[in-house]
């Protein structure tokens, strides 16, 4: 019987401390394929957040202090890295930081603009960036997803 | 001096901790302890001081959260410590 209050009182204790701890891949789950076209190619980022937090967008308003969510090619001669693309993010005043916020929540695609100069052997290699939060201000620190395509 | 029973018995139970920790594991920057509680590593805190001083946003404890800072004035409150603990 002790042998057996013992076990509960130590998942207690080990559940009180790993309750905060939060992976982002159990918030944040990305998919990522290569879209190649004639002339333009994309990365693509399928995104998907769950509710109640957000990633912040691309772009961000001059003078914001939030981490950007980017999608960085590592650099090689077969392909030139170009534009990101991003949905129109969800853009808010907050009037006690008196800033512009910019986000993205849900399920949402983010691509990166690639040309590519040669397709024999290629590998598209690189990161997903970004930092995610919930809507009662708290944050994981800033992360990335690598990627192989 | 403990008898092979309660050897057994002490083995039992670490290897369960382990086995617990191993799969609950540990964010990435946070090592388990002797305990399997998830503790944050010397690089871990580096990077809190500089998440700190690039936004205002502040380590929580016990977590592996950032809480962000309310007002502007506290932006630049929480900047400017750890510009301070870098120095």
């Amino acid at each position: 019987m002790k042998k057996y209050f013992n076990i509960i009182l130590f998942l207690l204790f080990q559940q009180t401390f790993f309750a905060q701890l939060i992976n982002h891949e159990d918030v944040v789950k990305v998919k990522f394929s290569l879209n190649k076209n004639e002339g333009e190619s994309f990365i693509v980022a399928k995104i998907n957040i769950i509710s109640g937090w957000y990633i912040n967008s691309y772009k961000l308003p001059k003078g914001s202090y939030a981490i950007p969510s980017e999608i960085n090619v590592n650099k090689t001669n077969k392909l030139t890295v170009k534009e990101m693309i991003e949905p129109k993010p969800i853009q808010y005043i907050d009037k006690d930081l008196g800033d512009m916020q910019s986000h993205h929540k849900g399920s949402i695609i983010m691509k990166r603009k690639v040309l590519i100069n040669s397709s024999s052997n290629l590998k598209v290699t690189g990161v997903f960036s970004f930092q995610v939060c919930n809507e009662a201000g708290k944050c994981l620190v800033p992360y990335e997803y690598p990627f192989s395509l | 001096m403990y008898t092979q029973e309660e050897k057994d018995k002490m083995a039992m139970k670490n290897s369960t901790i382990d086995k617990f920790a191993a799969k609950k594991g540990c964010p990435e920057g946070y090592v388990p302890d002797a305990n399997g509680v998830c503790q944050k590593t010397a690089e871990q805190k580096k990077k809190d001081k500089d998440l700190q001083l690039k936004t205002g946003q502040t380590p929580i404890p016990n977590s592996n959260l950032y809480q962000m800072p309310k007002t502007k004035e506290e932006r630049l409150k929480n900047m400017e410590d750890a510009k301070k603990l870098n120095q």
